[in-house]
């Protein structure tokens, strides 16, 4: 499914300090999910995270590029729904004035056919439906 | 054949719209495409399966209709993520915070 979310936080925290947030395994598991991440290009790994449903989700990742301290690109999979093809998230870093600028995008990644709907409008016609519907 | 690939697809993506406002009958949706009552019932048919659209018998017609619901479902995921994001970039702030 193509989707393409994005965030821009500015934390008042040293670069390093956040880029280590991202980075460190047992960091990561205090703020995003449990993981067994290592900061190496290509290199795999999984996070787990409890759902709504008492269960565990895992997805299954990649790490596909890493500028350290700047920016960082991974692959994420929640396992089983590998159908809906795999999604992207970058982080990228930036000194500011008063700390650490955090950008995330999150995009999804579909097969062409879909991203060629998507790119069409169907998101906004869905909201249309949604709002002509006024279930949202 | 899943929600998502069924509504890649242009044909269907309209026969979604042209549904979602009214009820209509194959023979009503024949002007509005370029092909073959055929081929528009195929593609119904796939929207059938994946119950994007429901389908009512009244006497010898076959009235359909677009289940929006459905589509919510694709919503709600991209939603799901955002909020997902929204509240570990919140818990990353206070894992700084304890940090320092």
């Amino acid at each position: 499914m193509k989707f393409n979310i994005a965030f821009d936080r500015v934390y008042s925290h040293s670069l390093e300090s956040v880029w280590h947030a991202l980075t460190d395994p047992a960091a990561l598991g205090q703020w995003l999910m449990k993981t067994d991440f290592v900061p190496e290009e290509k290199r795999s790994f999984q996070m787990w995270c409890e759902n709504s449903h008492g269960g565990t989700d895992r997805y299954l990742c990649k790490v596909l590029a890493i500028e350290p301290p700047v920016r960082m690109l991974w692959s994420w999979t929640l396992d089983g729904r590998q159908r809906e093809g795999e999604t992207l998230v970058e982080f990228e870093l930036a000194e500011v004035a008063n700390g650490t600028r955090l950008k995330i995008r999150h995009s999804g990644n579909r097969d062409s056919a879909t991203i060629d709907a998507f790119k069409s409008g169907w998101p906004y016609k869905l909201a249309t439906l949604d709002s002509l519907l006024g279930t949202q | 054949m899943d929600v998502y690939q069924a509504i890649a697809d242009p044909s269907r993506r309209k026969l979604m719209e042209l549904l979602s406002h009214e009820e209509r009958s194959v023979q009503e949706l024949v002007p509005y495409f370029d092909v073959t009552l055929g081929a528009i019932s195929q593609h119904l048919k796939v929207l059938l399966d994946s119950r994007l659209v429901e389908r009512r018998k009244q006497g010898r017609f076959r009235f359909y209709r677009a289940r929006p619901e459905r589509l919510r479902e694709v919503h709600e995921w991209t939603r799901q993520y955002e909020e997902f994001w929204k509240s570990r970039l919140d818990r990353l702030g206070d894992y700084l915070d304890e940090q320092s």
